[in-house]
């Protein structure tokens, strides 16, 4: 694997990470709004 | 001298071994001296280096010629502590009877039960409040505390690692010791133990390393910043709970390879919000507690002279720091971007504390915004991007473990 190869893969982890994160804010403003506050 | 062998073997020992080694030995015996110290001292993390200098001093100055258990007709120069070369099952059970931390190694090493172990008991001491009551700034500021782990893989290829290496050493930048054992478990195993001590003991110096990061590219009026007028949303342990369940049981079928990082940091967590005081008890007082003291023990031992003169040592140093040093200032550009949109209201700092390395990043952040304004009382806002590191590490640590596989 080249470094230019190497760079874009992990842009691409990198990316897919972000996905994942903003996924796990969705899960909770959703499970805000079906729980009760504190 | 065949006297003196039989009564000093370890002293005789030193002439056994090719002249570099011994000089190494020698060092390494040194370095734990020093690991000992600092840790007392507070310098280093003393709960990790305590454990580890001692086993690094004691297994570099316990070494004998004993019968090699791979090949019985020929002896080799190791300890009574383990063997990390055997690999059969009959090997295994013939170490445990000589060794007397192999059942340990065998049994929560090699299939990464102590990086979920401490992962359970982090679970168990996470105050999750900070981070579900403003989701948005947190994760904001996780992402680019990943800066390290990010540009760091290309940097290792460069430097002449394969995929599998590269990978476990880029998630040192995500600052969490569990996450780069289990990664250096499952990608590297032939550097699994250089690789976690070089983390480990950079993880033990951010404390005190950072600041000078901060002070470096935060000027002093942006780190006095007492973010009185933000406020933090009470959260009611039924929304943590929920929050734990789905979000464990989603990012597991997601990436069922790092599933039992997921489990085990969620249980902990579930643990403490149920309030089961008697599970907590378990979790923090003995799993933690243990799990950490068994770690750095055998990490420590596991540190023996061959390990330090291998040549990715050198290359292991420098991609730690580098790898650390991108996250933190990638946290503070985050740190920078939030206190901008919020026109002045965020300190910059809470940004490093998106580095996860729980709490010792938040604690730093904290420390330094005191230093410059008293006033300033910031812990609280940066538990949140803390706790929202581990979650973003270990995302990014599964995503690493599952794509590089399908190279």
């Amino acid at each position: 694997m080249g470094v230019w190869d190497a760079f874009k893969f992990a842009l691409n982890v990198y990316m897919l990470t972000t996905a994942i994160t903003i996924l796990v804010w969705v899960m909770i403003v959703i499970i805000g709004k079906f729980t009760k506050k504190g | 001298m065949e006297q003196l062998i039989n009564v000093f073997p370890g002293l005789v020992s030193f002439s056994q071994m090719p002249t570099e080694m011994a000089i190494a030995r020698v060092i390494l015996i040194f370095v734990g001296f020093g690991m000992v110290y600092f840790g007392y001292k507070d310098v280093l993390e003393p709960l990790l280096m305590i454990p580890m200098g001692v086993g690094v001093c004691l297994v570099n100055a316990g070494l004998f010629m004993m019968p090699d258990l791979i090949d019985p007709s020929k002896q080799k120069l190791g300890t009574m502590f383990l063997d990390a070369m055997v690999q059969t099952s009959d090997q295994h059970i013939n170490a445990m009877q000589v060794y007397f931390l192999q059942p340990i190694y065998a049994l929560t090493f090699s299939n990464g039960l102590i990086a979920c172990m401490v992962f359970l008991g982090i679970g168990a001491i996470t105050e999750l409040d900070f981070f579900i009551g403003n989701p948005k700034l947190s994760l904001m500021l996780a992402i680019p505390a990943e800066m390290g782990t990010f540009l760091t893989f290309p940097v290792a290829i460069w430097m002449g690692f394969n995929p599998k290496e590269a990978a476990a050493i880029a998630t040192i930048g995500g600052a969490d010791g569990p996450m780069v054992l289990f990664a250096s478990l499952k990608l590297a195993k032939n550097l699994f133990v250089p690789i976690s001590v070089v983390s480990y003991l950079y993880l033990s110096i951010v404390y005190s390393g950072y600041p000078f990061l901060i002070k470096a590219l935060v000027p002093k009026r942006f780190r006095g910043i007492d973010m009185k007028e933000m406020t933090i949303t009470k959260v009611s342990a039924e929304e943590k709970l929920a929050f734990s369940l789905v979000t464990g049981t989603v990012l597991s079928l997601l990436f069922p390879v790092a599933a039992p990082l997921f489990v085990s940091f969620f249980l902990g967590v579930i643990i403490r919000e149920s309030k089961v005081s008697r599970y907590m008890f378990f979790a923090d007082d003995i799993i933690l507690t243990g799990s950490t003291l068994f770690l750095g023990f055998i990490l420590g031992c596991l540190l023996s002279a061959d390990v330090v003169v291998e040549p990715k040592m050198m290359k292991l140093i420098i991609l730690g720091f580098v790898a650390l040093f991108l996250s933190g200032v990638g946290g503070l550009l985050g740190g920078y971007a939030v206190c901008w949109l919020s026109k002045g209201k965020i300190n910059p700092l809470i940004g490093i504390a998106g580095v996860s390395c729980v709490p010792s990043t938040a604690k730093v952040a904290h420390k330094c915004a005191n230093a410059v304004n008293e006033e300033a009382f910031i812990l609280p806002f940066a538990m949140g991007p803390n706790i929202a590191g581990v979650i973003t590490t270990a995302v990014i640590t599964a995503i690493y473990v599952t794509k590089v596989q399908l190279l």
